[in-house]
């Protein structure tokens, strides 16, 4: 720590820290007209000048730009650093007389209007001051660098960027946001918010954090959702050959670090969303294709990101990254889910594996776990309509019929393993440890869709959710919240993908409480009706209840749809229990008490899949109980009643055969 | 007597450092908040943070990702 005075007050701060940081630590304030935290410092205005003090020397420096690395004596108003700083203020105020900000500070200083007027004098009262900062937003910030400085001299002015090739202005409003006097506003939204600032403020607070706070969190920025690759095989959660293990020795040549380094573009705008900051759409450019229709094509390949990297990656035990990168092209391509496929891929192979099939039933491909290049075929044949993948092509729910009736395959053993739930292919998370990310999984309206509820930290690691009330008011709160996003358009990924510095201080931190209260900003800004976080997730329940009665509607909608296979509550074979035995041994005796010594392998295996079996079921109860729904999972009348989609037509009919008499 | 992460008994020894333990429980996310008896350690501080016998070290991993 390196000891300073500024005005008289002590202080240590680390080295590195600016003079302006440093003052604001002591509470002194120090004017800024160019400065933005979530930018890097600039000192292009100067209004900042205070007078440094090294070994006896003095100098005038601006506080946001310079870095201490030595002890210091600063002065922020002695005569010096107030000549400096008033001086800058006066040419200001001769060529702007009327921005508010100017005379603001002008007020505050004491400082006058010089008599002699600047040649390019300004009336305006919201004239831009060229601080700069909506150019370092655009650019530095949102990489979209569409306002750019043009002319010189008295001709210096922000303007659009027009040469060929330059990024159009998406209209965020990250510029109007910044800019200190007024000279950019928002004025044609063709959106008609009932309040465009109050928006704009809710979503500059996560462009600061992705600025700020993004590089020491999840680096969206840098290699997008690819950074859980190497996170999940930490905790054992990367799902590998199909879903059996949670990690693996290879996982390391798929981590981001390899991608970031190799083949994403870096440092342009996703175009995902316009204007987002998050930026976390990554694309691996020029990358010549070696198979299918395109061959020897240089293309632009969208992703890959997390689940692709997972589900076309470990899950099949190929680890090569540029199979993965040429399968995500094609699964684009083809307009193929990349999750589906790769869990359709994993079933196949632990299939191939266990002789159910073999290069004849599969036309000759070798789908043995690790082939990545037998992947790649498949999905063409898929594409084409041709051969197994004509099989493959039907997904997993199908494969399962057609394995046992054509090829004598054990029922029970392809329900086990194939990792479909509603029909829909699991994403790409081993949910074995955490009873609530399994039902996260099996309870979700449309299938195995992780994005309802996302637990497994919370539940496997954290321990925060220890019994089936606490994990069922997780999955009544967190798929409520999630679905909001769905309701009204939005991406989920700002709400906890970046986190406020200090929202570890709050009282529910995996809520998020800042962020979650930028949502009901940008709701009433948006609207002009107020609304709190109970509000929010009331208008999910509505919906959610009245689509679970849809699913009714059309025969699903039950207890029994909300079914998972074993793979997903615990070890199918032998060498996946032995892979984890520690930890199934110690539950068989914690919870059961049993002693595990004195069994065998297939006792235990027995035992546990007996207890985790009724874990789930009893986690059906309480979450049907919290959300109001029977036993066999239909919404209640009263629930209905309570949300007011009693008052669709049909609908309580529709219910009324399985209400409990 | 050992400490416990999260409700779990972990193995202690002298001169433990909390990134040391972080490292030892591969707990590699960013997006965790640790609290030791209830007392919260700024992220920076986990390299000087030595742990004692039989604290109590509570690790939230917040939800990114999902």
């Amino acid at each position: 720590m390196i000891p300073v005075v500024i005005d008289g007050q002590s202080t240590e701060i680390a080295p590195g820290a600016t003079i302006l940081e440093a003052a604001r630590s002591l509470g002194i304030e120090i004017p800024t007209l160019c400065h933005e935290d979530s930018l890097e410092p600039a000192g292009t205005c100067r209004i900042c000048s205070v007078e440094i003090t090294v070994d006896g020397r003095s100098r005038i420096v601006p506080a946001c730009k310079y870095s201490l690395e030595e002890p210091a004596r600063i002065s922020t108003n002695s005569a010096r650093a107030a000549h400096a700083r008033d001086g800058i203020l006066r040419n200001m105020l001769s060529r702007w007389p009327n921005v508010q900000v100017l005379r603001d500070l002008a007020s505050r200083f004491g400082v006058e209007e010089p008599e002699t007027k600047h040649p390019a004098r300004n009336h305006n009262e919201h004239a831009c001051i060229l601080c700069g900062l909506c150019v370092r937003i655009c650019g530095e910030g949102l990489w979209h660098h569409a306002l750019a400085f043009h002319g010189k001299g008295s001709d210096r002015h922000v303007a659009m960027v027009t040469d060929d090739g330059a990024s159009p202005c998406v209209g965020c409003g990250a510029c109007a946001a910044v800019c200190p006097s007024g000279a950019i506003t928002m004025l044609d939204d063709p959106n008609h918010p009932a309040d465009g600032p109050r928006i704009r403020r809710a979503g500059m607070v996560i462009t600061s954090e992705m600025l700020l706070l993004d590089k020491l969190q999840c680096r969206m920025r840098e290699v997008g959702t690819g950074h859980l690759v190497e996170i999940m095989n930490d905790y054992d959660l990367l799902p590998v050959h199909n879903f059996r293990f949670g990690s693996h020795p290879d996982a390391e040549k798929i981590a981001s670090h390899h991608f970031k380094a190799r083949y994403f573009t870096q440092g342009v705008a996703d175009g995902c969303g316009l204007g987002c900051d998050m930026a976390c759409a990554k694309a691996v450019d020029d990358f010549v294709l070696k198979t299918g229709p395109d061959k020897g094509k240089s293309v632009i390949v969208d992703g890959p990101e997390y689940e692709t990297l997972a589900g076309c990656g470990a899950n099949l035990g190929n680890f090569d990254p540029e199979c993965i990168i040429e399968l995500n092209y094609y699964c684009d391509h083809y307009g193929i889910d990349t999750i589906s496929f790769g869990t359709l891929t994993a079933f196949v192979m632990e299939c191939f594996a266990n002789g159910i099939l073999d290069l004849e039933r599969t036309g000759g491909l070798d789908l043995r776990f690790g082939n990545g290049q037998a992947a790649l075929e498949l999905l063409h044949q898929m594409a084409r309509g041709e051969g197994f993948g004509l099989v493959a092509g039907q997904g997993t729910r199908r494969m399962k019929a057609i394995f046992a009736a054509e090829y004598g395959a054990d029922p029970a053993f392809l329900q086990d393993i194939a990792m479909e739930a509603k029909g829909m292919e699991y994403s790409e998370y081993v949910t074995k440890e955490s009873l609530a990310q399994q039902g996260g999984y099996g309870i979700a309206l449309k299938g195995a869709q992780h994005d309802e509820a996302w637990l497994i930290f919370m539940d496997m690691v954290n321990k925060q959710i220890p019994t089936f009330e606490d994990k069922a008011e997780a999955l009544h709160y967190f798929p409520m919240w999630r679905t909001w996003f769905g309701l009204n358009g939005l991406c989920k990924l700002p709400w906890n993908d970046v986190e406020p510095a200090d929202n570890a201080q709050q009282a529910e931190p995996h809520k998020v409480p800042l962020h979650t209260q930028g949502y009901c900003d940008f709701f009433a800004g948006m609207t002009g009706k107020e609304v709190t976080p109970a509000d929010l997730i009331l208008q999910s329940e509505r919906v959610y209840n009245f689509q679970r009665i849809f699913n009714l509607k059309m025969g699903f909608g039950r207890r029994k749809h909300d079914s998972i296979p074993y793979r997903s509550m615990g070890p199918v074979t032998q060498e996946e229990y032995l892979s984890r035995q520690d930890r199934y041994d110690s539950q068989l005796r914690e919870e059961l008490g049993l002693d595990t010594a004195s069994m065998n392998l297939s006792e235990k295996r027995a035992a546990l899949r007996k207890l985790r079996e009724q874990r789930y079921e009893s986690l059906l109860d309480a979450v049907y109980k919290r959300r109001g729904w029977t036993p066999d999972g239909v919404p209640t009348e009263e629930t209905c009643r309570r949300l007011g989609i009693h008052k669709v037509e049909g609908l309580m009919d529709l219910i009324a055969p399985h209400q409990q008499k | 007597m050992p400490i416990t992460v999260n409700g779990e008994q972990k193995d202690w020894r002298e001169g433990l450092t909390l990134a040391e333990l972080m490292e030892d429980l591969r707990f590699t996310f960013p997006l965790k908040i640790v609290a030791i008896n209830g007392q919260g350690v700024p992220r920076d501080a986990y390299e000087t943070t030595i742990l004692r016998d039989g604290d109590q070290v509570q690790v939230i991993h917040m939800m990114s990702g999902g």
